[in-house]
C-alpha cells in the first residue's frame, strides 16, 4: 500500500523471491514524496540518499512482476488468515495510462491546470486529469484535452471501478504529510513574500537548478533557514523530533553556498540533530564555511520589509533581542502522521502511536496477522532508514510467507 | 574498423565546461572520429532515438563517452542490432569530471580515456566472448559474525528462510533474545583468515579444539562497536567518581546527597543511542529526588520518543546547561563541584555562570570501532572509514553492503546505533543476502555488465588487480606454457563499475555484457 520509497522498496524485494506483488497507490505516480526531492550534492555527494530512491524507481517500474495501480485506495479489507480478501477503489483518469504517449499537449493547452504529469525520470509516463480542478467537475463541458490528444487516449466516460485481489500478505507504506505551513503562523508563510517551505525549496532547486526569485541580481543573497518548524512541539501535538529536517536543510545549506559563493546562509535550530554516520566531519565542513552560519536561536517574529523579510530572535546568552533582513526564508518543515493512518487504523485494525504513526515491531510487524508497515509511516524517518525498514518488512513477509506461492 | 563514431553526452551541460567537452570533439574529429557527436542527455527518450538515428546501421563501432556504464551501458546497447558491433562506454563523468576539483586535469583524463578506446577499436583489439561456463555453485550457507542483536535478528530470519546459519563470536556468552536464532550452528573463536569469492567463502576460525575452516556463500558482519569513556576534562583526582555509560547501573544504590552530572557532547560528537540512556537514567535518579544536572551542546532526540523522554526530564527538574567555553570540573570533599558558563540563561547581558555541587560524573561516551575491526577489514579485503568503522558500498545507495559481493553490515559496526536501528539492520540485512542467493542482485539497477581480460594484450601488471574495489580480479598463471597467464575477473565478484577498464594501461578490459 503506497508506491513510494518504502513500498517500492519492499515490492522489489518482494517480487525478487518470484512473488506477485501489487502496489496500490493513492496518486497517479510512483515515488511520493521523494519524486519532488532534489539532488543535494555540493561540491561533493552529501549523500542524501535521493539517487538511491531514483534508482528503485526507476528499477520497480520495469519490473514486470510488480503491478502497479494509480490513483486507488484500499476501501474494504477482511480474513483472519491469508489470503485475505480486499476491495481496492480505482479513481477515474480519464487518460488512458497504456495509450498516452505523454506528448503533453493536453497539459500545454488545458485552460483550468488539470492536467499534471509524474516526475520525469520515473516511467511510466502519463498524464492525470485532476477531477477536481478539471472545468467539467463545476458542470462545464470543456474536453478540450480529449478533443487535442493525438493519441486518442482521453475518455471522459471511464468511471471509478473496484478491483478485487486476495493479498497473502500487506505492507502498508502509506509515507507521511509534510507539514502545513501555514499552521505556523508566526513564521508568516502564506501572506509574507519569501517565506517558502523546504519542500518548496527542494522543488525549485529541482526544477530550475539555481534560486532566481527576490533579492539583487535576481537571486537571494541572504537566506535563513528555521528548523523545527512545527516539531518538537508538543502543544502543536507533535511531540517528536522529525529527525530529516537537520539533515535536509544542512545539506540544501551547503549546496546553496557551493552553488552561489556570493550567498550568506543563516541556520536557526535549537539542537542540530546527526547527519548521517560522519555527522562530525560534515559539521566541521559547515563551520569552516564563514558565510554559513549556525545559530542556536528560535526566530520570535517575522515580518515583511522592503526586498525581504526581518526574522527577530533572541540572542539567548545576551538575553537581548535582534532583528536581521533575509532575501529568503526557509521553513524546515517536519514529517507529520499520514491523515490516513486513522483510516488505516479501523481498515486493517491496526493500532497508532501516541504521535498517531503506525506502531510496529522492528521487522514491521503490527500485531494484525499478515498485515506490516514500513517507512515513514511507522515513524519519521530518512531516505536509508526508510530503505532499512522496507527491506527489513520485505525480509519479515518473505520468511512470513514461508515456500508458499500464489 | 573504419567507420567509427563518438558521442559525448554533457550531461545536461553539467560536464560541457569541466571536460570541455567542444575541445573534445574537435580532438577526436582531428583523429578521424565521424561522426563525432555532443549531446545532453543520452539516457533519455530523445537521447536514445538520438543515437538510433545517427549511429544505427550507419557507425561500425561506437565510442560513448558518458556516465558509468553501470548506469547506461546496456540501455545504450539496446539501441542497436546489426551496427555499430562494437560499442565502447567511457565514464567521463565518475571518472573524470567527479573525481577532482582541477578542471584541466578533469578534461584531459577524459581526452586520454576516450582517444584510448577510440584506438583500440581502431587497432581492431580483439575481443573474445566470456566464458560461457556456469558460474561455480554457490554454498546456501551463511556466516554471522557476531552474536549481537543485529547478527541475532538476521539469523533468526535466515532461518526461517531455510538458510543454515553459523554464528561465529569470540564469546561463549549471547545476549537476551538468541532464543530467536535457536537452530543456528555456532563457532566461538576468532577468525584467522577469509578465502575464496562471493557465494564460496572459505572462513578459518581458530576455535579451543582447533582451526576450523567453514564454508560460506555469504557473510554477514555483526560485530558491534566499542563504548569506551571520554574523560577529557576531568581532572585526575576526580577520576574515581566518574562512570562510564556502562557504568551507569552501579548508580542505583549510590548515596547521591550531592547529585550526579552528566556530561555529553560538549567536547565531540555523540551518537543518539547515548542521550536516550542519559535521559533514561536522568529520570531513574529524579524518582530518588537526587539532583541531575546534564552539559549539552546538541540534544540529540531522533530516538523512538525521545522529545518526549527530553520534555519529561526538564519537567521533573533535570537541570539542562549549555557551556560556552569548556567547563571547569574540581574535586571537592567527597565530591566535585563544577563551574560552567550556561548560553542558555544571561545575566547582565553576559552569560549566567553557574556552580554545581555533585557526587559523581558520568562522562561521554566515545564509539569507536572494535578492536580486531581493522584485521578482519584487512582479511576480507573491505574497507574502513576514516574513523575505522566498516565502510558499506557506496554511501547510501546499498545500505548494509560491502564492497565485496555477498559480504553484508548489520548494527554498529558501520558506526554507532541504537538497538531498534540494530535490529531493523539486522532485518534488512537478511533480506538483502537473501536477494543475493536468489540472485535478483542488490534491489538497485543490476546491470549485467562484467569486466572481461584479453588475455593477449594483458601485461601482467597488476594494476587492475590493485584498484578493483571488489577484489574481483585474479592472477590465472595458466595451464603450463598452453595458455600465458593473465589476469582474470571473477564474474560472480564482478559488479561491473568499469575501474578497471578506465586504470588498465594496456586497454586490455572492456565491460561486456555477460553471457552466462
Amino acid at each position: 500500500m503506497g508506491g513510494g520509497l518504502a513500498g517500492v522498496t519492499a515490492s522489489i524485494a518482494c517480487a525478487g523471491e518470484g512473488r506477485s506483488v501489487l502496489i496500490v497507490e493513492r496518486q497517479s505516480f510512483l515515488g511520493g514524496h521523494a519524486a519532488s526531492f532534489c539532488c543535494k550534492a555540493a561540491e561533493k555527494c552529501l549523500e542524501c540518499g535521493l539517487c538511491a530512491a531514483m534508482g528503485r524507481f526507476r528499477s520497480l517500474a520495469g519490473n514486470r512482476l510488480v503491478e502497479k495501480l494509480f490513483c486507488s485506495e484500499v476501501s474494504s479489507f477482511s480474513g483472519e488468515m491469508p489470503p485475505f480478501s480486499a476491495e481496492i477503489t480505482v479513481r477515474q483518469n480519464p487518460v488512458d495510462p497504456l495509450e498516452c504517449t505523454s506528448c503533453g499537449l493536453c497539459e500545454a493547452e488545458c485552460p483550468a491546470g488539470a492536467v499534471t504529469r509524474n516526475h520525469e525520470a520515473i516511467p511510466p509516463q502519463f498524464y492525470v486529469i485532476d477531477g477536481v480542478k478539471c472545468l467539467r467537475s463545476a458542470g462545464e463541458s470543456c474536453s478540450r484535452c480529449a478533443d487535442l490528444c493525438p493519441a486518442k487516449c482521453i475518455d471522459f466516460s471511464r468511471t471509478s471501478k473496484i478491483v478485487e485481489v486476495n493479498p497473502r500478505a500487506v505492507i502498508l507504506a502509506a509515507g507521511y504529510d509534510s507539514l502545513d505551513a501555514l499552521s505556523l503562523p508566526q513564521y508568516g508563510y502564506g501572506s509574507i513574500e519569501g517565506v517558502i517551505t523546504a519542500h518548496e525549496l527542494e522543488g525549485l532547486l529541482a526544477s530550475q537548478g539555481e534560486l532566481s526569485m527576490a533579492g539583487p541580481e535576481g537571486r537571494p543573497r541572504r537566506i535563513a533557514f528555521i528548523q523545527c518548524a512545527g516539531s518538537r512541539n508538543p502543544h502543536k501535538g507533535r511531540d517528536y523530533c522529525s529527525t530529516v529536517c537537520c539533515p535536509y536543510a544542512l545539506r540544501l545549506a551547503r549546496m546553496i553556498r557551493h552553488r552561489d559563493p556570493a550567498a550568506e546562509v543563516t541556520v536557526f535550530y535549537i539542537d542540530l540533530q546527526p547527519v548521517g554516520k560522519s555527522h562530525g566531519a560534515f559539521i566541521e565542513g559547515c563551520r569552516g564555511d564563514e558565510k554559513l552560519r549556525l545559530l542556536k536561536a528560535l526566530p520570535a517574529r517575522l515580518s515583511p520589509v522592503t526586498g525581504g523579510v526581518s526574522i527577530e530572535y533572541e540572542e539567548m546568552a545576551k538575553g537581548t533581542n535582534v532583528v536581521e533582513q533575509f532575501d529568503l526564508v526557509v521553513l524546515s518543515t517536519g514529517i507529520t502522521p499520514s491523515g490516513g493512518n486513522h483510516l488505516l487504523e479501523s481498515l486493517y485494525g491496526i493500532s497508532l502511536t501516541r504521535d498517531g504513526f503506525i506502531k510496529t515491531l522492528e521487522d514491521g510487524s503490527t500485531g494484525r496477522e499478515g498485515v506490516f508497515a514500513a517507512g515513514s509511516s511507522t515513524a519519521p524517518m530518512d531516505m536509508e532508514g526508510t530503505i532499512i525498514s522496507a527491506s527489513a518488512a520485505a525480509a519479515r513477509v518473505i520468511s512470513y510467507l514461508g515456500g508458499e506461492r500464489n | 574498423m573504419k567507420n567509427i563514431g563518438v558521442v559525448i553526452c554533457d550531461c545536461g551541460g553539467t560536464l560541457a565546461g569541466k571536460l570541455a567537452t567542444s575541445s573534445l570533439k574537435d580532438a577526436m574529429a582531428a583523429r578521424g572520429a565521424s561522426p563525432v557527436e555532443i549531446h545532453s542527455r543520452l539516457c533519455a527518450p530523445e537521447g536514445l532515438d538520438f543515437l538510433k538515428e545517427r549511429f544505427s546501421g550507419k557507425s561500425d563501432a561506437l565510442v560513448i563517452g558518458a556516465c558509468a556504464p553501470r548506469l547506461y551501458e546496456s540501455l545504450f546497447r539496446s539501441c542497436f542490432e546489426e551496427s555499430p558491433s562494437r560499442l565502447s562506454h567511457i565514464s567521463i563523468r565518475e571518472h573524470c569530471a567527479w573525481v577532482t576539483a582541477d578542471n584541466a586535469l578533469a578534461a584531459s583524463k577524459a581526452l586520454h580515456l576516450v582517444c584510448r578506446a577510440y584506438g583500440a577499436i581502431e587497432k581492431d583489439v580483439p575481443r573474445e566472448p566470456l566464458p560461457a561456463a556456469p558460474l561455480p555453485a554457490a554454498t546456501r550457507e551463511v556466516a554471522v559474525i557476531g552474536a549481537g542483536i543485529a547478527g541475532i535478528s538476521a539469523a533468526s530470519l535466515l532461518l526461517k528462510m531455510g538458510y543454515p546459519v553459523t554464528l561465529v563470536d569470540e564469546s561463549e556468552t549471547l545476549p537476551p533474545g538468541v532464543g530467536e536464532a535457536a537452530g543456528a550452528a555456532r563457532l566461538i573463536g576468532t577468525i584467522e583468515g577469509i578465502e575464496g569469492q562471493a557465494g564460496n567463502y572459505r572462513l578459518t576460525v581458530s576455535t579451543r579444539e582447533g582451526a576450523v575452516e567453514k564454508k560460506t556463500g555469504a557473510m554477514l558482519i555483526a560485530t558491534g562497536f566499542d563504548k569506551s569513556s571520554d574523560l577529557t576534562g576531568f581532572p585526575p583526582e576526580l577520576h574515581p567518581r566518574i562512570l562510564g555509560a556502562a557504568g551507569l547501573e552501579s548508580l542505583q544504590g549510590a548515596s547521591c546527597p550531592r547529585g550526579v552530572i552528566f556530561v555529553t557532547d560538549i567536547y565531540r560528537d555523540m551518537p543518539p543511542c547515548f542521550y536516550r540512556k542519559v535521559l533514561e537514567a536522568s529520570l531513574d535518579l529524579r524518582k530518588k529526588d537526587i539532583n541531575v544536572t546534564v552539559l549539552y551542546r546538541n540534544m540529540r532526540v531522533t530516538f523512538e520518543n525521545g522529545e518526549r523522554l527530553y520534555r519529561e526530564a526538564r519537567e521533573k527538574g533535570v537541570l539542562f546547561l549549555r557551556p560556552g567555553p569548556a567547563p571547569v570540573m574540581k574535586a571537592m570533599e567527597g565530591g566535585m563541584e563544577l563551574f560552567v558558563e550556561d548560553t542558555l540563561t544571561s545575566v547582565g547581558g553576559r552569560p549566567a555562570m553557574v556552580r554545581v555541587a555533585a557526587d559523581y560524573a558520568v562522562a561521554p561516551l566515545v564509539p569507536g570501532p572494535l578492536k580486531g575491526a581493522s584485521d578482519l577489514a584487512a582479511m576480507a579485503g573491505l574497507g574502513c572509514d576514516e574513523s575505522g568503522f566498516f565502510q558499506q558500498d557506496n554511501g547510501s545507495i546499498l545500505p548494509g553492503r560491502a564492497n565485496r559481493r555477498g559480504i553484508f553490515f548489520a548494527g554498529g559496526c558501520r558506526g554507532p546505533v541504537d538497538g531498534t536501528r540494530a535490529r531493523q539492520e539486522g532485518y534488512s540485512a537478511a533480506c538483502a543476502i537473501h536477494a543475493f542467493f536468489i540472485g535478483c542482485g542488490d534491489n538497485c539497477e543490476a546491470p549485467a555488465v562484467k569486466a572481461q581480460v584479453a588475455p593477449g594484450l594483458c601485461a601482467l601488471c597488476l594494476t587492475c588487480v590493485r584498484t578493483c574495489p571488489h577484489k574481483a580480479v585474479e592472477v590465472a598463471f595458466g595451464d603450463g606454457e598452453a595458455v600465458a597467464p593473465a589476469a582474470r575477473v571473477c564474474r560472480e565478484a564482478c559488479e561491473g563499475c568499469g575501474i578497471c577498464v578506465v586504470e588498465c594501461p594496456a586497454a586490455a578490459i572492456s565491460l561486456e555484457e555477460d553471457r552466462p
